[in-house]
């Protein structure tokens, strides 16, 4: 006997305490049952489907878990970079400053550096740059919409 | 003695019997709506609108109603899909989602009380060929029904739950977030309730 029809037949003592009118009740909660059984639950009126998914698309994207953890750790690396930053520039502000100016100015020689050397690879192979250029950007952005939306990456072929 | 539910198929299966080898119903489903498949998240909606749909509406007893907010249940899942557990049954936790936000309106009601509300007792569509000789059958299936919308919201639960939908006593304590071993008691006092609304129905409508 589980514990569902120990459970039953207590509640069944408890509810009659003469054997006859007890398995009368019980006859009764069979019977009931038989007809309960056979009762279903309707469908929902015709357009359900579409209605929620309508109101699926119109909702923002749902963050899955991964997101969440993967831009918690990015900001944790980014607080901790700022913090070892202010650390090393002796933590205080006017330190932090200079370090930024450094910073800024080597930016600066790293961009005029790039500039000079792109400036020359386009003198000398400018056609075959694009194309490689365009490959890459395409690559990219098809890889980013599989990413993002798989379902969608099998149309765009 | 054993009583014919305690026999009834179940639809999903139980959280406490389950494995991390089992199958759950709707994983696949649930992993790549999680990806973004749009097309895998309809597939969910069609394979439980129906008793996302009959819990609402005999919960609420509005068809207006019961589709609004199975239509917002659907769409609660889906936006908080990134939380859901997958070790879990889909199923039980979009239900359990269609519960909570019945019994919100149905608090919200009860604070409103407005004059105008009458007991409203929806058609629950009959799934059966339109048939002659089931004339007597659907009527006795329709007084069923109109005794079961007398009860309270808690008995109306856990009848269509065990009885309609088919879930075993584990799984509507999930869905309930109550004990196992309650849910035996409460099926037996919302049957006796509902024995005692159809032998006597002129004291049925409280």
């Amino acid at each position: 006997m589980s514990d569902d029809e120990r459970e039953l037949a207590r509640l069944l003592l408890e509810a009659a305490a003469d054997p006859g009118e007890r398995e009368a009740l019980a006859e009764a909660h069979r019977q009931l049952e038989k007809d309960l059984l056979r009762l279903a639950d309707p469908l929902p009126p015709p357009g359900f489907v579409a209605a929620v998914m309508e109101k699926v698309s119109a909702a923002p994207r749902p963050v899955s878990a991964v997101e969440v953890r993967s831009a918690v750790a990015i900001v944790a690396v980014a607080l901790a970079a700022s913090a070892v930053a202010f650390v090393r520039a002796g933590a205080s502000a006017e330190g932090l400053a200079l370090q930024l100016a450094r910073a800024l100015v080597s930016a600066r020689e790293v961009l005029v550096g790039g500039g000079s050397g792109l400036a020359a690879v386009w003198r000398t192979g400018g056609l075959p740059l694009s194309v490689v250029l365009a490959v890459v950007t395409m690559v990219t952005l098809v890889g980013l919409r599989r990413l993002v939306a798989p379902e969608n990456a099998k149309v765009v072929t | 003695m054993r009583t014919l539910a305690l026999e009834a198929p179940s639809l999903s299966m139980s959280l406490l019997g389950m494995t991390a080898e089992t199958a759950l119903p709707y994983a696949d489903e649930v992993r790549r709506a999680r990806q973004g498949d749009s097309s895998a998240f309809a597939a969910l909606v069609r394979g439980l609108q129906r008793p996302v749909y009959g819990l609402c509406l005999r919960l609420l007893r509005s068809d207006a109603e019961a589709t609004e907010l199975a239509q917002e249940t659907f769409l609660r899942a889906y936006q908080h899909l990134g939380r859901f557990d997958e070790t879990r049954p889909f199923d039980l936790w979009v239900l359990t989602i269609a519960r909570n936000l019945c019994l919100d309106l149905l608090r919200r009601r009860q604070k409103v009380q407005t004059e105008d509300v009458e007991p409203h007792t929806p058609t629950l569509a009959s799934h059966e060929p339109n048939s002659e000789e089931l004339a007597m059958e659907r009527q006795q299936r329709r007084s069923l029904e109109e005794a079961m919308a007398t009860l309270s919201d808690d008995d109306r639960e856990v009848l269509a739950l065990y009885y309609v939908q088919k879930r075993t006593t584990k799984e509507i304590a999930v869905i309930m977030g109550v004990a196992p071993g309650t849910i035996m008691a409460r099926l037996f006092r919302a049957r006796e309730k509902l024995r005692t609304r159809m032998t006597q129905p002129e004291q049925g409508v409280a």
